[in-house]
């Protein structure tokens, strides 16, 4: 195996192909704490890219509820206990951030490029599986509706959704298990594809991706995968008037809790500084986005917001090192923050820089014991060419129904 | 964890299983998840009463679950903690 640098792990690591980059990376931050499990994102994807038979089973994007939620069922527990066995006690993180224990191309077995499994049909059969959505109503009114008022389940513990696509990682393990070099990251953008031509459905892609993400259709006999709906990336699409455009899933967030974009790389794989770039900003300054289970060794290229209100251990174990700065950055947000989160949804294209006008005080109260300001500053978003694409205020109306009409629709 | 009132299909492969996870929780993270509500509607500079007449609002399920299973005195005091710091 070739020796490679991994930025998140803080160290070189195995890999099978020696260490090549795109000369942009596709990148997304997702904030879980916004998330309201619409499966809008799910919806969009789905009726754009698998409605064919033998795609019936495909979620190329999915929304599952933690901790129980999964899919396939139980991915995440599975890999992380292969992991622990094949490295007992070692799959810890020091100090300064750097992991010191086993990736899935370390840990794998011998004559193996990857640790991995194939999941079951039975894994595959409920994208749904405790997720929370009710199925009826116990006392149906003549429109089906519960007389009385809708009654949903009351949580008492905690529970977040986390949202999946495939994370086009930097080190795929996908490419690195295809026996057939099926698999190609594109120099252009860093969108992992898999060649239809090539591909002859072994499915050593699915074993080997930690996420999940390559499925296999039984139709055509061979794998498939999100394809990071690249015309849109590219502004080949004709919807695009020729300027790159984000993915479905992204685009038709109702949550608004999705950006993706564009990042720029150096020739070892660093991220050319760009401070301006809002993907940059969020991930690499004020560092409130995280990659998914870093210690996989992949460098996934989708980062979250964690949800604050979870247990940090678990959090911890899910995203890294990084929680408790990212947390802090999201609850006690910087003006520069609060505006660059304005930036979610409020387009379709690609925004490659921001620029951010001052406004007035909004308001001013004290949270933790700490002075927090509100200011209604101007968020400007720009095509690659410098172009306006939006402009928009960072204090948005707080609407409040009446009480007499809490609960009309 | 409780069972879905419809019993699970295991040959239907878009059966939509609810279920609610009543277990357990340990009060820290309890305490982390109730500050995390009360903080969200400071940073929208709510004042403290307006935050505590979400609580005792019935159609804001999740503080109204708090006030429910712990009392007036527990939210008073959790909102003052996370004014304060």
């Amino acid at each position: 195996m070739a020796e490679v640098y991994n930025w998140q792990l803080g160290r070189n690591m195995e890999y099978p192909y020696e260490e090549r980059h795109s000369k942009r990376q596709f990148v997304a931050v997702f904030n879980t704490n916004r998330c309201i499990a619409c499966q809008t994102c799910s919806m969009a994807c789905k009726s754009t890219w698998t409605f064919s038979e033998g795609q019936e089973y495909m979620w190329w994007n999915n929304v599952e509820s933690k901790p129980y939620g999964g899919y396939p069922a139980n991915w995440d527990s599975k890999i992380l206990s292969q992991l622990a066995e094949a490295d007992p006690d070692g799959q810890k993180w020091e100090e300064d951030g750097t992991f010191n224990g086993k990736t899935i191309f370390e840990a794998a077995p011998k004559n193996e490029r990857v640790l991995g499994y194939l999941p079951t049909n039975s894994e595959w059969r409920t994208p749904n599986l405790y997720e929370d959505t009710s199925t009826k109503y116990k006392s149906a009114g003549k429109i089906g509706l519960a007389d009385g008022g809708a009654e949903l389940p009351a949580h008492k513990a905690w529970f977040f959704y986390l949202q999946r696509i495939c994370n086009h990682c930097s080190y795929p393990a996908c490419v690195a298990a295809c026996p057939r070099k099926a698999i190609y990251k594109r120099p252009e953008d860093g969108i992992v594809l898999i060649d239809q031509e090539r591909c002859r459905g072994y499915r050593k892609c699915m074993e080997a991706c930690p996420y999940k993400k390559p499925m296999y259709n039984a139709q055509s006999r061979v794998s498939e995968k999100c394809i990071g709906c690249y015309p849109r990336v590219e502004g080949s699409d004709p919807l695009t008037n020729g300027h790159p455009m984000e993915t479905r899933c992204m685009a038709a967030c109702v949550g608004q809790i999705r950006l993706q974009g564009l990042v720029d790389l150096n020739e070892d794989g660093s991220w050319k500084e760009d401070r301006q770039n809002p993907l940059y900003y969020m991930v690499k300054v004020a560092k409130v986005a995280l990659p998914l289970y870093p210690q996989f060794g992949t460098e996934p290229n989708i980062y979250y917001i964690p949800p604050r209100w979870v247990p940090r251990e678990y959090l911890t174990q899910m995203f890294g090192p990084g929680v408790e700065e990212a947390i802090n950055s999201y609850r006690a947000p910087s003006r520069e923050l609060l505006a660059v989160m304005q930036l979610f949804r409020r387009s379709q294209e690609i925004v490659f820089h921001y620029e951010i006008k001052e406004g007035k005080k909004a308001y001013e109260t004290m949270v933790r014991g700490e002075k927090f300001t509100m200011y209604n500053d101007t968020v400007i978003a720009y095509r690659e060419n410098g172009e306006e694409i939006f402009r928009t205020d960072v204090e948005e109306p707080v609407i409040a129904r009446p009480a007499e009409r809490s609960n009309a629709i | 964890m409780s069972n879905p009132d419809r019993e699970f299909d295991a040959d239907d492969p878009l059966a939509l299983v609810p279920a609610v996870m009543d277990m357990p929780m340990d009060e820290a993270s309890y305490r982390q998840m109730a500050e995390t509500f009360v903080e969200e509607y400071m940073l929208l500079g709510f004042s403290d009463e307006k935050i505590i007449g979400l609580f005792h609002n019935p159609f804001y399920r999740a503080t109204h679950e708090i006030l429910k299973s712990k009392g007036e005195s527990y939210v008073t005091e959790l909102i003052k903690g996370v004014r304060n710091g």
